[in-house]
């Protein structure tokens, strides 16, 4: 079934707008997550898919999840927004939040959350955070890894 | 290397979040091409992402295609930054040459045009299906009037023939 999924995905050509079509609506959604602006959001996609077209022929998207790569684009824009000392907004953002937007978060414990958001939004790494936290990397990947486990126990699967 | 135990350390999950460190990410991607366990785990981990950002999407406001195709021309000439993956190919100084220009829809079958071309194909068409039907309606006074020809050659032969 996965390989068949698989087979399913490549079958369409890759352009900067099949890109667009399939995964602005979800990357404009994470950005915003992460700026909590709509207008600064749009203004970061404007700049990560130009950013993805530039690079277009430069990367074998072949081999790699488009999503991931995509959010690895946006990631890189918004580095800026996320580091601390540039922008004030982002001390906000990297706290666990009160009241988690959707169903995978909610089910999550505090500490998974809290290990998963600061990656997931921040783009903090695990030694990164392991530091910061003065934790073990092994038990930080552990709770991503349970983290993961509630997003797909959330599916049903 | 076990390779359970290694998909149940929590670096695939790290991996796919892009928060691994450069020596995980190599590893990974070396162990990615000898073990489909490995690529399989990946591939579900992407799809979990995947479904999760999906919940969360925004449709993106009209307009905003035509804004990054407008940023794209105006970041042709800026030095690129590509952010920080293991999966990009590097290609050496010969792709670099081959990409002095964006090619922005490479491997598309689709094409886009201007809205005004809609009017110019409907007209088109419409002509076309009055055409069929004035072609069909001459065909058959066509045949109608070779008829009515013949049957008066007939009557005509009959009247010139001696009883």
């Amino acid at each position: 079934m996965v390989k068949q999924d698989r087979a399913l995905l490549q079958t369409k050509p890759l352009s900067v707008y099949t890109l667009y079509d399939a995964y602005a609506g979800m990357l404009l959604g994470y950005i915003f997550e992460v700026v909590k602006d709509k207008k600064l959001a749009e203004e970061y996609l404007v700049r990560t898919f130009s950013n993805v077209a530039k690079q277009f022929n430069k990367i074998n998207w072949d081999e790699t999840n488009n999503w991931c790569l995509l959010q690895r684009f946006a990631k890189s824009e918004l580095s800026t927004f996320n580091d601390t000392s540039k922008n004030p907004l982002a001390a906000v953002i990297k706290k666990p939040k009160a009241e988690p937007p959707n169903k995978y978060l909610d089910q999550m414990t505090d500490e998974q959350r809290f290990i998963f958001c600061n990656i997931y939004y921040s783009s903090k790494t695990t030694a990164q955070l392991a530091k910061e936290i003065g934790k073990s990397e092994g038990l930080i990947k552990q709770l991503l890894k349970e983290a993961f486990a509630v997003i797909r126990k959330s599916n049903g699967n | 290397m076990e390779i359970k135990k290694y998909i149940e350390s929590g670096v695939l999950e790290s991996y796919v979040l892009g928060s691994a460190s450069e020596a995980e990410t190599r590893e990974l991607l070396q162990l990615k091409k000898q073990f489909p366990e490995i690529q399989d785990a990946l591939f579900e981990l992407e799809t979990d992402l995947e479904r999760i950002a999906r919940d969360m999407a925004i449709v993106p406001p009209p307009g905003l295609l035509t804004k990054i195709e407008d940023n794209i021309k105006a970041l042709a000439n800026r030095p690129d930054t590509l952010p920080q993956t293991k999966e990009h190919t590097g290609g050496g100084k010969q792709a670099d040459k081959d990409n002095h220009f964006i090619e922005v829809e490479s491997a598309s079958s689709h094409m886009r045009i201007h809205k005004a071309w809609r009017w110019v194909f409907a007209a088109v068409f419409v002509l076309s299906k009055i055409f069929l039907i004035a072609s069909i309606y001459y065909y058959l006074e066509n045949r109608h009037a070779q008829a009515q020809i013949e049957q008066l050659k007939t009557e005509l032969n009959r009247y010139h023939t001696p009883h």
